[in-house]
């Protein structure tokens, strides 16, 4: 039997509103996203990675196509199904900052919980563990606002971590954040990728993408396409990434340099 | 999570408010001994039969109306501050009173300009609280529907303001048309009032009391989980929309109904949950949805202890007290802890 995809994306328009007042911001997107994969979605500023992390996670409905997540398709799934197998991270903190982190990482067990969300032995132990992997134990009973932006970052990866699903998608997780925790939170994900999730995550870091990720998927002109590790350095795609006048890119060191 | 405080408040609260509650019953302007108050709340009987009616007819009912309106309302502002993300929400500033008050003055007033069959459900205690729930159900929805297209809680919250004075405005009109009768009926009833209630009515307050905190406390998980942001809720499984409304529907069964009884009562909603919050230290719905019930009730029922005068004959009207005693309160909140957080 062949690998249960993570997710598949067959002819998907993502964008706003409806009928003939919708904006689309990429269609005919066809991906298949593997289990145990590190894959870093690239673009530049408003080119339509949010939109498609939104639509991926059930905050906004495709304009057309669908799309399947661990083989089932995902307007069919119920809610609560949906949270078992997707958990994400946002570029919003949380609204408030006077939860715990222990009390923050808890609500990552909200699909597990009953009626009014108490946690059993085994979602302490989720909990626990996601803490741990975090490196955060010694924070947890800190509120959000006493964190720094690396530790409230780890604390949201942890809350993804604890909701314990086969894919996780976050959304500009390095921005803001210094290099030793922007290397810590990449570490982190390309850990869980070799853990079997399947790890998509928006950034600008590039260069980090290039050196860490499984699969890279760009988004341009209207249409996202995955290229592997490889393949993009040699396809050119990333040359054109950019208007040429100010950045150039070099194949070799993978890295990119300004045009002065 | 740390249980421990959170017992020791229960445990305090209870007694506190079981405390408030026989001394308001104890006072009034008809000066009964503390003995016989008691005596006569543990079914006893006194000497003097008219204290047995005063505190058994009056003062009771008040108490208990005290009560359920300080616990309902707080409960409605911490439910309107988690949903609206904003620690400035409440049940006042959201226009939620002033809808009802706008249900109720189409009532009382617009029995008096278009008479009919609207006259006879005027001077019904279910009429009012009918129009009070619908309209503060109304404005609720009037001001989600806006909701919805502005991302901006903080346009929302001015959104809130506006239909507040837009209702105002629409009540003013019908004040100037209105015979000075009707007009002194819903004046007195803007002011604010907990006594007067028969058994019946209190009977009536307490289902819609009970409803709604039971509404609410049904979506104390959807309560914790919006506490993330909405799309954060959402990931986590929280139907947003259907958590919307039931939250919404509570929020207006509580805040209406007890608007409906005791006249629009300003500030308890938006106080009582930062009070309790500054106690208790956690944003926990499982800790902080009965604590702040129990802080409601056990503010009003001091407010109502101070708005009757002990030892005098003058009975100050309860809005005018909730506000004397809140504004400073929250006032120094703020300058104390500098932000309010939720």
């Amino acid at each position: 039997m062949a690998k249960q995809l993570a997710i598949e994306i067959e002819d998907l328009s993502i964008g706003y509103g409806k009928g003939n007042k919708a904006f689309v911001v990429a269609d005919a997107i066809t991906l298949k996203l593997e289990p145990a994969s590190l894959y870093g979605l690239i673009g530049i500023n408003g080119s339509g990675k949010s939109t498609l992390i939104k639509t991926l996670s059930g905050a906004l409905n495709p304009l057309s196509g669908e799309f399947k997540l661990q083989g089932e398709y995902a307007h069919r799934l119920t809610m609560e199904a949906r949270a078992k197998m997707l958990s994400v991270v946002l570029t919003k903190s949380p609204v408030s900052l006077n939860l715990s982190c222990y009390e923050l990482v808890a609500l990552g067990r909200h699909p597990y919980t009953n009626w009014v969300g108490k946690l059993t032995a085994l979602d302490k132990e989720a909990i626990y563990d996601a803490l741990e992997k975090t490196d955060l134990t010694a924070f947890k009973d800190k509120k959000c606002y006493q964190l720094s932006d690396g530790q409230l970052q780890r604390a949201l990866l942890a809350r993804a971590i604890a909701q314990d699903t086969p894919i996780i998608i976050l959304d500009e997780p390095t921005t803001h954040l210094d290099l030793h925790h922007k290397f810590n939170m990449l570490k982190l994900m390309h850990q869980l990728a070799r853990e079997g999730k399947t790890v998509l995550y928006a950034t600008h870091d590039l260069e980090q993408a290039l050196d860490l990720c499984d699969s890279i998927l760009l988004v341009k002109y209207k249409r996202i396409a995955s290229y592997s590790r490889e393949k993009v350095l040699t396809s050119g795609v990333l040359e054109s990434l950019f208007p040429k006048e100010t950045v150039r890119f070099d194949a070799e060191s993978k890295r990119f340099f300004l045009n002065k | 999570m740390n249980t421990k405080p959170a017992f020791r408040f229960f445990f305090l609260g209870a007694l506190l408010c079981l405390l408030c509650l026989v001394l308001n019953v104890s006072l009034g302007s008809v000066a009964i001994p503390f003995k016989d108050t008691l005596q006569i709340l543990s079914g006893g009987e006194t000497a003097t039969s008219s204290w047995d009616y005063i505190v058994l007819n009056y003062r009771l009912p008040k108490a208990l109306t005290a009560l359920m309106v300080g616990s309902g309302l707080a409960i409605a502002g911490l439910l309107m501050q988690t949903l609206f993300r904003n620690p400035l929400a409440g049940p006042f500033v959201l226009g939620i009173s002033s809808g009802a008050s706008l249900g109720v003055a189409l009532l009382v007033l617009g029995a008096g300009i278009f008479g009919g069959s609207i006259a006879g459900l005027a001077f019904k205690s279910w009429g009012i609280v009918a129009a009070a729930s619908v309209g503060s159900f109304l404005v609720l929805l009037a001001v989600m529907a806006v909701s919805t297209r502005v991302k901006d809680t903080m346009a929302i919250l001015i959104i809130g303001l506006m239909f507040g004075s837009l209702t105002a405005a629409v009540v003013a009109v019908m004040a100037y048309f209105s015979p000075a009768e009707d007009l002194q009926r819903y004046v007195f009833w803007s002011f604010g009032s907990l006594g007067g209630n028969s058994w019946n009515s209190i009977g009536i307050l307490a289902l819609f009391f009970g409803l709604g905190s039971l509404l609410s406390v049904a979506n104390i998980k959807a309560l914790n989980a919006l506490l993330l942001g909405p799309q954060y809720a959402q990931s986590i499984g929280v139907h947003l929309k259907r958590a919307t409304l039931w939250i919404l529907l509570a929020t207006c069964i509580l805040a209406g109904a007890i608007t409906a009884f005791a006249g629009p009562i300003a500030f308890v909603g938006l106080a009582v949950p930062h009070l309790t919050r500054l106690f208790l230290n956690t944003s926990d719905h499982r800790i902080l949805l009965p604590a702040v019930g129990l802080s409601g009730a056990i503010l009003m029922l001091i407010c109502d202890s101070i708005a009757q005068l002990p030892y005098s004959e003058l009975t100050l009207p309860i809005n005018a007290v909730t506000s004397l005693f809140g504004a400073p309160v929250v006032i120094w909140l703020l300058v104390r802890k500098r932000k309010l957080l939720f």
